[in-house]
């Protein structure tokens, strides 16, 4: 690094550290303009992004030189993380510069990885999906830009009238879109990150926001060190970072938080604390049917509800949940008390769970009842794992039942939108749901002669291979299966790629045009700024050259009802760009002409967004983004209340516009408690709980190449509970065996480490590829979300010397 | 060749924050910008990334230093690659 330079990254070093110290006396994190943001300088020039990692959106000033990434900082201007960033957002930009970059396509011969060129990769794949189009599936993800999903959902649904297209995001938030639905008939949460700054209690549900999602959780501590009282009650199967901050600690048994919900709501019905004017207003109730149950449900009376949950006293709930009574009773008064202000906050831990849908449902439940809902600092708010798994999966569609803007292929008048919106003859998009991506990893590693019909799988910006739930099942026979052929685009080697036949080199980040939407209904806009490596190119590009060479082979489903390409963009003088070729992708804004089309669909369910130009100036907007009188555009942050949703009626305090009543209600759930469908016996006594840890995002391909973080964390590991280990003399550090039904790992023991499981519990994060957990987990899935549960089964530690004999 | 920004925050029981801040000035790989009784912003600049970390982990053990946070990080050097995964192409 010349002198220069290390002279320019030392002032705005200095500049970012003391911006923090002397930032306003109201909020100890810096609130600055955006004229504060780093200048460029002689050889230095910044620009805007989210960060690349988890559902946060935190922005970042990036620093290019010479046409390299050379600095990181904290955005002053962004209203998400105000200047400062975690472990991982400060080395983001390291995440371009792993020396085994992929940078040619590479096909499999006889066992081995060619390279080939781009030209035949694309003509290989558009042949496959000639060939069987029906047999082609697309496996996505929520780290997909939205332009990059909306093009993958518009090949798939508009063009190959084929909807298996199922995203990573199925596995991290399902449960949550389904829990909405049920509650709000729309998805997404009503709140923001704004009430993290006005609560008075944080109530975090099988949550470790200290360590998955630093940035905000420090909202809330840092009030505290400015003299604010917010009480902190953790939920949880295990001690975590969140727990250190936390004022009280409720352990729970796995599963034992639909019994907590439950609890609270026969709590406040009993003491009738709950909000009576509330729910008479804004609510109606609502309970599964008894036979064949619906995600809608049935609706029940009052009356019915009160004796429903009648049966879940504190007591009941204890030997349910294995929380005191006296503790649930403690939850019953504080949500009783209109005084306070409450949020919940949750992520995997609800969602990735077999009633991972009735939990979420529940919880809003909570808040409606109590009436904690819809003022700042009042809200039940689910956080997001991906940066755009809101944005891309639950905004854009990108599921197998979904279409764009919150419709579904079963609905023939969302199909007719649709084709409309992409001028499609009518008919074009087919009204069966595709395969959910249990049943689509299922079909693919099934022989054909077993019923196997998914022959081709393009996987984009995911790590199937990793992060599948019970491996050997779900992805490791494909190993054996010559007639399956499976194109993965990836900017590393990975766990998928190892078993892939096609490896696409892709561009990563800052090294395109992309936008996201986190996890607070904020669409976040930036710019290409340095060029991919080699030969590595955008998503986006791939889809629409794959789209491109099948129209040249003569589908039909690649040409709209007038005859034009499906991703056709037009010059000033109405002729073709040639989009499809790399070298002229650049030629316009790709990303613009994607979004501004799918801008389109925002409306109906009132996701409003504004022009793509709007996104240019901002550090993100919330939708609904609604145009004002004087032509400006103002973002929502607290949805269905007057004070602030432009779409609820003036004088009115409240409106669910999209509820599955038609009344204008949100639904209070009642749901009776099942227990998990597998749990600890003789045989596997432990229950095995999986996550992430703070240093390490997801399967570790971005932070495992990160030095400063692979020291930080260089290995999975399994945490013990000291009597356990005890039990099974089995030391710190010790190497030992998981196993399951299901398959086995072998891993590090960490005796009350970072985390401190209970006795009868361990934890093991999934970030490392060398031992993966997902070869124990369980398939088993939610019923409705059809996400499956990583956070409870039952497993075994053996000493390595044990399993070996 | 690491540059960081870090920000220092002080124990505020501690009653000497004016020697750890007359230590911090002493090293030569530190440099000390703004500070308060809270907070102290410093700039670190490192040959390696191995010094980097040791001067990280010298400050972390001063006296009264209840806390390091990380503002803005250069990183200018070649990353190694960590993973275990191969990609066994061939020309």
């Amino acid at each position: 690094m010349d002198s220069k330079r290390r002279g320019f990254l030392k002032s705005a070093a200095m500049a970012a550290a003391s911006s923090m110290v002397l930032g306003d006396g109201e909020f100890s994190l810096p609130v600055l303009g955006a004229a504060d943001a780093p200048n460029d300088g002689d050889d230095v020039t910044w620009n805007k992004a989210p960060c690349r990692f988890c559902g946060t959106g935190c922005h970042v000033q990036v620093g290019v030189h010479d046409g390299r990434v050379v600095a990181v900082a904290g955005d002053k201007a962004a209203e998400v993380n105000k200047g400062l960033l975690c472990v991982k957002g400060y080395h983001v930009g390291g995440i371009l510069y792993g020396a085994d970059r992929l940078t040619k396509p590479l096909l499999r011969k006889d066992g081995r990885l060619v390279e080939i060129e781009w030209d035949e990769a694309i003509d290989l794949i558009a042949k496959r999906i000639m060939d069987a189009p029906e047999k082609f599936a697309f496996y996505g993800s929520g780290q997909w830009t939205i332009p990059e999903g909306y093009a993958a959902q518009k090949l798939m649904k508009g063009g190959l009238s084929n909807n298996h297209i199922d995203p990573n995001a199925r596995l991290c938030m399902a449960s949550a879109v389904t829990g909405f639905l049920a509650t709000y008939g729309v998805d997404e949460p009503a709140g923001c990150y704004d009430d993290l700054d006005a609560c008075d209690v944080l109530i975090t549900w099988g949550n470790n926001p200290a360590e998955m999602h630093p940035i905000l959780f420090s909202r809330v501590t840092d009030r505290r060190s400015r003299g604010e009282n917010v009480r902190i009650i953790d939920i949880s199967t295990r001690r975590t970072r969140t727990t250190d901050a936390a004022n009280d600690y409720l352990e729970m048994d796995p599963h034992g938080d639909v019994a907590i919900a439950l609890g609270i709501m026969n709590q406040l019905i009993a003491s009738g604390t709950y909000d009576k004017d509330f729910v008479e207003k804004h609510c109606a109730f609502r309970a599964l049917e008894s036979e064949s149950p619906t995600l809608q449900g049935e609706a029940i009376s009052e009356d019915e509800f009160r004796k429903r949950i009648a049966a879940y006293t504190p007591e009941r709930v204890e030997e349910l949940s294995g929380v005191p009574a006296d503790k649930i009773r403690m939850l019953g008064k504080l949500f009783g008390d209109r005084n306070l202000r409450i949020t919940s906050l949750w992520c995997m831990g609800m969602n990735q769970h077999t009633m991972g849908t009735a939990v979420n449902s529940l919880v809003h439940g909570v808040h409606l009842l109590s009436g904690h809902f819809g003022r700042p600092g009042d809200a039940p708010t689910s956080l997001t794992g991906q940066p755009s798994a809101c944005g891309t999966v639950r905004e854009v569609g990108t599921l197998a039942h979904a279409l764009p803007g919150g419709r579904v292929v079963a609905n023939p008048d969302h199909r007719g939108q649709c084709e409309g919106f992409w001028n499609l003859p009518a008919g074009r998009i087919s009204p069966t749901p595709g395969f959910h991506t249990v049943k689509m990893f299922d079909q693919f590693t099934k022989s054909a002669e077993e019923g196997g019909d998914i022959d081709t799988l393009f996987v984009q910006v995911t790590n199937p291979g990793q992060t599948l739930p019970n491996l050997n099942k779900l992805f490791n026979d494909k190993e054996i299966l010559k007639d399956k052929f499976l194109i993965v685009s990836e900017v590393y080697p990975t766990a998928t790629t190892q078993l892939a036949d096609l490896i696409l080199p892709a561009a990563l980040w800052v090294e395109k045009n992309g936008i996201y939407g986190n996890s607070e209904r904020r669409t976040q806009q930036w710019f290409k700024m340095v060029d991919p490596p080699g030969e590595a190119r955008d998503d986006t590009w791939m889809t629409i050259a794959i789209a491109h060479r099948l129209l040249e082979l003569g589908h039909e489903g690649m040409k709209d009802k007038d005859g034009e390409f499906i991703f056709a963009v037009k010059d000033d003088q109405g002729e073709d760009i040639p989009i499809w070729e790399f070298e002229h992708y650049y030629d316009t804004n790709v990303d613009k002409h994607l979004f501004e089309e799918y801008r389109q669909f925002t409306t109906m369910k009132h996701k409003n967004l504004a022009p793509y130009d709007e996104y240019v100036k901002a550090r993100g907007l919330r939708w609904p983004v609604v145009q004002q009188d004087d032509g400006s555009w103002r973002e929502t942050r607290f949805r269905f209340a007057g004070f602030d949703d432009p779409f609820v009626a003036e004088g009115e305090e409240f409106d669910f516009y999209h509820s599955s009543s038609g009344d204008g209600r949100a639904q209070v759930w009642f749901h009776d408690y099942q227990p998990p469908p597998e749990v600890p016996d003789e045989e596997f006594p432990m229950w095995l709980c999986t996550g992430r840890v703070l240093e390490h995002w997801h399967t570790g391909t971005m932070t495992r190449r990160l030095p400063q973080l692979n020291r930080a964390m260089p290995t999975a590991y399994v945490e013990m509970n000291l009597q356990d280990a005890l039990a099974q003399n089995i030391r710190q550090g010790e190497t030992v065996v998981i196993e399951s039904l299901r398959g086995t790992t072998q891993l590090p023991v960490w005796i009350d480490g970072r985390g401190r499981p209970p006795r009868g519990t361990i934890f093991v994060p999934f970030f490392d590829e060398t031992k993966l957990i997902n070869n124990c987990t369980l398939d088993d899935h939610d019923p409705f979300s059809k996400q499956p549960d990583y956070k409870k089964c039952a497993a075994r530690v053996r000493k390595l010397s044990e399993a070996s004999s | 060749m690491p540059i960081s920004g870090l920000v220092i925050t002080f124990d505020q029981t501690f009653d000497h924050i004016d020697e750890t801040l007359s230590r911090l000035r002493a090293e030569p790989a530190i440099e000390v910008g703004a500070c308060d009784r809270q907070q102290c912003a410093i700039v670190v600049d490192t040959p390696s990334q191995a010094d980097d970390k040791k001067i990280y982990q010298w400050v972390q053990d001063l006296p009264g230093v209840a806390g390091i946070q990380v503002a803005f990080v250069g990183f200018d050097d070649d990353a190694t690659p960590d993973s275990s995964s191969t990609t066994d192409s061939v020309d």
